[in-house]
Protein backbone atom coordinates (compact mmCIF):
# COMPACT_ATOMS: atom_id res chain seq x y z
CA UNK A 1 0.00 0.00 0.00
CA UNK A 2 1.34 3.08 -1.12
CA UNK A 3 -0.31 6.23 0.38
CA UNK A 4 -2.25 8.81 -1.80
CA UNK A 5 -0.10 11.75 -1.67
CA UNK A 6 2.98 9.68 -2.93
CA UNK A 7 1.52 8.60 -5.23
CA UNK A 8 0.31 11.91 -6.98
CA UNK A 9 4.16 12.80 -6.32
CA UNK A 10 4.84 9.99 -7.95
CA UNK A 11 2.93 11.40 -10.65
CA UNK A 12 3.70 14.13 -11.05
CA UNK A 13 7.72 13.66 -10.17
CA UNK A 14 7.32 11.69 -13.83
CA UNK A 15 6.33 14.82 -15.75
CA UNK A 16 8.89 17.14 -13.90
CA UNK A 17 11.56 14.63 -14.97
CA UNK A 18 10.24 14.28 -18.28
CA UNK A 19 10.09 17.84 -19.04
CA UNK A 20 13.72 17.89 -17.90
CA UNK A 21 15.02 15.10 -20.24
CA UNK A 22 16.16 13.24 -17.58
CA UNK A 23 15.78 9.80 -19.02
CA UNK A 24 17.62 7.77 -16.47
CA UNK A 25 15.59 9.69 -13.86
CA UNK A 26 12.44 8.86 -15.63
CA UNK A 27 13.08 5.15 -15.56
CA UNK A 28 14.06 4.83 -12.16
CA UNK A 29 10.48 5.67 -11.02
CA UNK A 30 10.05 2.52 -13.00
CA UNK A 31 9.97 -1.31 -11.80
CA UNK A 32 11.65 -3.30 -13.98
CA UNK A 33 8.69 -5.74 -14.90
CA UNK A 34 7.17 -2.18 -16.30
CA UNK A 35 4.30 -2.64 -18.68
CA UNK A 36 3.57 1.00 -20.87
CA UNK A 37 0.46 0.82 -22.77
CA UNK A 38 0.78 4.11 -24.78
CA UNK A 39 -2.03 4.33 -25.96
CA UNK A 40 -4.64 2.13 -24.61
CA UNK A 41 -5.40 -0.50 -27.56
CA UNK A 42 -1.81 -0.83 -28.50
CA UNK A 43 1.14 -3.13 -28.18
CA UNK A 44 2.81 -2.27 -24.45
CA UNK A 45 5.88 -1.13 -23.85
CA UNK A 46 7.37 -4.06 -21.46
CA UNK A 47 10.41 -3.41 -19.41
CA UNK A 48 13.38 -0.76 -19.00
CA UNK A 49 14.85 -0.77 -22.07
CA UNK A 50 12.17 -0.70 -24.12
CA UNK A 51 10.32 2.17 -22.37
CA UNK A 52 13.69 4.21 -22.64
CA UNK A 53 13.50 3.96 -26.42
CA UNK A 54 9.57 4.66 -26.35
CA UNK A 55 10.26 7.86 -24.30
CA UNK A 56 13.84 9.31 -25.60
CA UNK A 57 11.96 9.64 -28.64
CA UNK A 58 9.28 11.94 -26.96
CA UNK A 59 12.46 13.56 -25.49
CA UNK A 60 13.79 13.98 -28.55
CA UNK A 61 10.98 15.77 -29.81
CA UNK A 62 11.41 18.25 -26.87
CA UNK A 63 8.35 16.82 -25.24
CA UNK A 64 6.44 19.13 -22.72
CA UNK A 65 3.91 17.53 -20.31
CA UNK A 66 1.47 20.42 -18.44
CA UNK A 67 -0.07 17.60 -15.69
CA UNK A 68 -3.64 18.66 -13.99
CA UNK A 69 -4.76 17.49 -11.23
CA UNK A 70 -4.21 13.97 -10.37
CA UNK A 71 -6.56 11.45 -8.44
CA UNK A 72 -6.24 8.51 -6.08
CA UNK A 73 -8.36 4.76 -5.79
CA UNK A 74 -8.57 4.10 -2.46
CA UNK A 75 -6.95 0.79 -3.79
CA UNK A 76 -3.66 1.76 -2.18
CA UNK A 77 -2.51 1.34 -5.57
CA UNK A 78 -3.46 3.40 -8.74
CA UNK A 79 -3.34 7.06 -9.47
CA UNK A 80 -4.69 9.03 -12.17
CA UNK A 81 -3.47 11.90 -13.87
CA UNK A 82 -4.67 14.16 -16.82
CA UNK A 83 -1.84 15.58 -19.04
CA UNK A 84 -1.86 17.87 -22.19
CA UNK A 85 1.54 16.57 -24.00
CA UNK A 86 3.04 18.62 -26.86
CA UNK A 87 6.09 17.72 -28.60
CA UNK A 88 7.81 18.68 -32.03
CA UNK A 89 6.15 17.23 -35.01
CA UNK A 90 9.44 15.85 -36.21
CA UNK A 91 10.12 13.37 -36.63
CA UNK A 92 7.01 11.59 -34.95
CA UNK A 93 4.74 13.11 -37.15
CA UNK A 94 5.01 11.71 -40.49
CA UNK A 95 4.56 8.28 -39.09
CA UNK A 96 1.04 8.86 -37.39
CA UNK A 97 0.38 11.19 -40.60
CA UNK A 98 0.59 7.60 -42.17
CA UNK A 99 -1.54 6.22 -40.25
CA UNK A 100 -4.44 8.63 -40.45
CA UNK A 101 -4.37 10.25 -36.95
CA UNK A 102 -3.02 13.80 -37.87
CA UNK A 103 -3.01 15.44 -41.13
CA UNK A 104 0.53 16.70 -42.31
CA UNK A 105 1.00 20.71 -41.75
CA UNK A 106 2.41 22.77 -44.34
CA UNK A 107 5.40 23.35 -42.70
CA UNK A 108 6.08 20.25 -40.58
CA UNK A 109 9.31 22.17 -38.90
CA UNK A 110 6.65 24.52 -37.50
CA UNK A 111 4.57 22.54 -36.21
CA UNK A 112 3.65 20.54 -32.51
CA UNK A 113 1.56 17.90 -32.04
CA UNK A 114 -0.59 18.16 -29.15
CA UNK A 115 -1.80 15.04 -27.17
CA UNK A 116 -5.15 15.27 -24.67
CA UNK A 117 -4.39 12.26 -22.71
CA UNK A 118 -4.94 10.65 -18.89
CA UNK A 119 -2.90 8.52 -17.58
CA UNK A 120 -3.23 5.49 -15.31
CA UNK A 121 -0.56 4.32 -13.23
CA UNK A 122 -0.42 1.33 -11.34
CA UNK A 123 2.24 1.85 -7.94
CA UNK A 124 3.39 -1.58 -6.14
CA UNK A 125 4.75 -1.09 -2.57
CA UNK A 126 7.96 -0.32 -3.49
CA UNK A 127 6.61 2.84 -4.42
CA UNK A 128 7.71 2.16 -8.05
CA UNK A 129 5.39 2.19 -11.33
CA UNK A 130 4.47 -1.41 -12.70
CA UNK A 131 2.18 -0.03 -14.78
CA UNK A 132 0.94 2.21 -17.03
CA UNK A 133 -1.86 2.61 -19.09
CA UNK A 134 -2.58 6.14 -21.02
CA UNK A 135 -5.45 6.69 -22.80
CA UNK A 136 -5.76 9.07 -26.05
CA UNK A 137 -7.62 8.13 -28.79
CA UNK A 138 -7.40 10.28 -32.76
CA UNK A 139 -10.01 12.62 -31.48
CA UNK A 140 -7.28 13.48 -28.98
CA UNK A 141 -4.45 14.44 -30.79
CA UNK A 142 -4.11 17.72 -33.26
CA UNK A 143 -1.09 19.76 -35.05
CA UNK A 144 -0.37 22.83 -33.58
CA UNK A 145 1.43 25.58 -34.39
CA UNK A 146 5.40 25.88 -32.22
CA UNK A 147 5.01 28.83 -30.14
CA UNK B 1 -16.67 -0.42 -36.16
CA UNK B 2 -16.67 1.71 -32.49
CA UNK B 3 -16.59 5.23 -32.65
CA UNK B 4 -14.26 7.29 -29.93
CA UNK B 5 -16.69 10.31 -30.24
CA UNK B 6 -19.57 8.08 -29.00
CA UNK B 7 -17.86 6.28 -25.59
CA UNK B 8 -17.10 10.29 -24.85
CA UNK B 9 -20.50 10.82 -25.38
CA UNK B 10 -21.94 7.96 -22.84
CA UNK B 11 -19.57 9.27 -20.17
CA UNK B 12 -20.79 13.36 -20.31
CA UNK B 13 -24.18 12.30 -20.75
CA UNK B 14 -23.98 10.09 -17.21
CA UNK B 15 -22.65 13.59 -15.70
CA UNK B 16 -25.33 15.15 -17.34
CA UNK B 17 -28.37 12.88 -16.77
CA UNK B 18 -27.03 13.28 -12.91
CA UNK B 19 -27.65 16.84 -13.06
CA UNK B 20 -30.84 16.20 -14.35
CA UNK B 21 -31.82 13.76 -11.03
CA UNK B 22 -32.83 10.92 -14.59
CA UNK B 23 -32.22 8.17 -13.30
CA UNK B 24 -34.33 6.02 -15.77
CA UNK B 25 -32.11 7.85 -18.34
CA UNK B 26 -29.08 7.34 -16.37
CA UNK B 27 -29.89 3.74 -16.71
CA UNK B 28 -30.48 3.40 -20.21
CA UNK B 29 -26.67 4.68 -21.16
CA UNK B 30 -25.76 1.26 -19.23
CA UNK B 31 -25.72 -2.51 -20.00
CA UNK B 32 -28.13 -4.03 -17.45
CA UNK B 33 -24.69 -6.76 -16.81
CA UNK B 34 -22.50 -3.44 -15.76
CA UNK B 35 -19.72 -3.84 -13.57
CA UNK B 36 -18.84 -0.63 -11.73
CA UNK B 37 -16.96 0.36 -8.71
CA UNK B 38 -17.33 3.69 -6.97
CA UNK B 39 -14.23 4.41 -5.86
CA UNK B 40 -11.82 2.23 -7.21
CA UNK B 41 -11.10 -0.34 -4.12
CA UNK B 42 -14.38 -0.36 -2.96
CA UNK B 43 -15.38 -3.24 -4.59
CA UNK B 44 -16.81 -3.57 -7.93
CA UNK B 45 -20.97 -3.99 -7.79
CA UNK B 46 -23.30 -5.42 -10.86
CA UNK B 47 -25.68 -4.56 -12.47
CA UNK B 48 -28.88 -1.80 -12.95
CA UNK B 49 -30.59 -2.17 -9.63
CA UNK B 50 -27.11 -1.74 -7.80
CA UNK B 51 -26.35 1.17 -9.75
CA UNK B 52 -29.95 2.50 -9.57
CA UNK B 53 -29.36 2.62 -5.69
CA UNK B 54 -26.30 3.96 -5.79
CA UNK B 55 -26.89 6.98 -8.45
CA UNK B 56 -29.80 7.62 -6.10
CA UNK B 57 -28.05 7.84 -2.97
CA UNK B 58 -25.85 10.40 -5.00
CA UNK B 59 -28.67 12.26 -6.35
CA UNK B 60 -30.51 12.43 -2.90
CA UNK B 61 -27.38 14.04 -1.55
CA UNK B 62 -27.78 16.66 -4.07
CA UNK B 63 -24.52 15.93 -6.10
CA UNK B 64 -23.49 18.12 -9.26
CA UNK B 65 -21.20 16.87 -11.91
CA UNK B 66 -19.06 18.99 -13.93
CA UNK B 67 -17.70 17.10 -16.61
CA UNK B 68 -14.03 18.14 -17.78
CA UNK B 69 -12.63 17.15 -21.55
CA UNK B 70 -12.90 13.46 -22.30
CA UNK B 71 -9.92 11.42 -24.02
CA UNK B 72 -10.68 8.14 -25.94
CA UNK B 73 -8.50 5.06 -26.78
CA UNK B 74 -7.45 3.63 -29.85
CA UNK B 75 -9.82 0.99 -29.62
CA UNK B 76 -13.05 3.19 -29.33
CA UNK B 77 -13.77 1.32 -26.59
CA UNK B 78 -12.85 3.41 -23.78
CA UNK B 79 -13.04 6.62 -22.65
CA UNK B 80 -11.69 8.70 -19.71
CA UNK B 81 -13.10 11.86 -18.27
CA UNK B 82 -12.51 13.87 -15.48
CA UNK B 83 -15.07 15.21 -13.30
CA UNK B 84 -15.77 17.72 -10.55
CA UNK B 85 -18.37 16.57 -8.20
CA UNK B 86 -20.08 18.94 -5.97
CA UNK B 87 -22.06 18.20 -3.05
CA UNK B 88 -24.11 20.68 -0.32
CA UNK B 89 -22.02 20.47 2.80
CA UNK B 90 -24.77 19.67 5.65
CA UNK B 91 -22.34 19.25 9.14
CA UNK B 92 -22.91 15.60 10.67
CA UNK B 93 -24.55 13.43 7.76
CA UNK B 94 -23.27 9.95 7.39
CA UNK B 95 -22.02 10.82 4.02
CA UNK B 96 -19.12 12.60 5.33
CA UNK B 97 -17.27 10.22 6.89
CA UNK B 98 -17.90 7.87 3.76
CA UNK B 99 -15.94 10.43 1.81
CA UNK B 100 -13.36 10.55 4.67
CA UNK B 101 -14.12 13.57 5.97
CA UNK B 102 -15.63 12.59 9.78
CA UNK B 103 -13.66 15.07 11.38
CA UNK B 104 -14.83 17.96 9.40
CA UNK B 105 -16.16 20.79 11.81
CA UNK B 106 -19.59 21.57 12.24
CA UNK B 107 -19.50 26.00 11.40
CA UNK B 108 -18.84 25.78 7.40
CA UNK B 109 -22.00 27.85 6.34
CA UNK B 110 -21.52 28.54 2.74
CA UNK B 111 -19.47 25.78 1.65
CA UNK B 112 -19.55 22.52 -0.34
CA UNK B 113 -18.17 19.51 -0.48
CA UNK B 114 -15.92 18.99 -4.33
CA UNK B 115 -14.83 15.37 -5.00
CA UNK B 116 -11.88 15.56 -7.87
CA UNK B 117 -12.43 12.35 -9.91
CA UNK B 118 -11.84 10.29 -13.09
CA UNK B 119 -14.52 8.04 -14.70
CA UNK B 120 -13.13 4.96 -16.75
CA UNK B 121 -16.09 3.52 -19.34
CA UNK B 122 -15.94 0.91 -21.03
CA UNK B 123 -18.71 0.42 -24.30
CA UNK B 124 -19.95 -2.65 -25.30
CA UNK B 125 -21.00 -4.31 -28.73
CA UNK B 126 -24.22 -3.18 -27.95
CA UNK B 127 -23.41 0.74 -27.29
CA UNK B 128 -23.85 0.56 -24.27
CA UNK B 129 -21.29 0.81 -21.05
CA UNK B 130 -20.48 -2.34 -19.56
CA UNK B 131 -17.77 -1.23 -17.20
CA UNK B 132 -17.56 1.83 -14.88
CA UNK B 133 -14.76 2.97 -12.83
CA UNK B 134 -14.19 5.75 -10.34
CA UNK B 135 -10.89 6.87 -9.40
CA UNK B 136 -11.13 9.04 -6.44
CA UNK B 137 -9.33 8.56 -2.65
CA UNK B 138 -9.80 10.71 0.73
CA UNK B 139 -7.51 13.36 -1.25
CA UNK B 140 -9.95 14.07 -3.45
CA UNK B 141 -12.52 15.86 -1.12
CA UNK B 142 -12.04 19.08 0.68
CA UNK B 143 -14.38 21.51 0.98
CA UNK B 144 -14.94 25.04 -0.49
CA UNK B 145 -16.20 28.44 -0.42
CA UNK B 146 -19.43 28.01 -2.76
CA UNK B 147 -18.45 31.42 -4.60
CA UNK B 148 -15.11 30.05 -5.52
CA UNK B 149 -16.59 26.56 -7.40
CA UNK B 150 -18.17 26.55 -11.04
CA UNK B 151 -21.85 27.34 -11.06
CA UNK B 152 -22.42 26.02 -14.40
CA UNK B 153 -22.21 22.61 -16.21
CA UNK B 154 -21.34 22.16 -19.28
CA UNK B 155 -24.76 20.63 -20.27
CA UNK B 156 -23.97 21.78 -23.88
CA UNK B 157 -28.13 21.39 -24.76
Amino acid sequence: MVDERARKELALEYCRRMNAGDIDGVLALFGADIRFEDPVGSPPVVGHAALRAHLMAAIAARVREEPGTPVAARDGRQVVIPVVATLDYLPLGPTLAAAGLVTPPADPGATRLRFSLLSLISVGPDRLVHEVRVFWGRTDLSVVPAP
Amino acid sequence: MPDETAIKQLALEHCWRINDRDIAGLLALYDPGVEFEDPVGSGPRRGHAELRAHAAQAIAAGVREIPGTAVGTMDARQAALPVTGLLPYVPGRPLLAALGLSGAPADRAGQVLVVDYVMVVAMGDNGLIEQMRSYWGTTDVRLADRSSVPREDRHGR
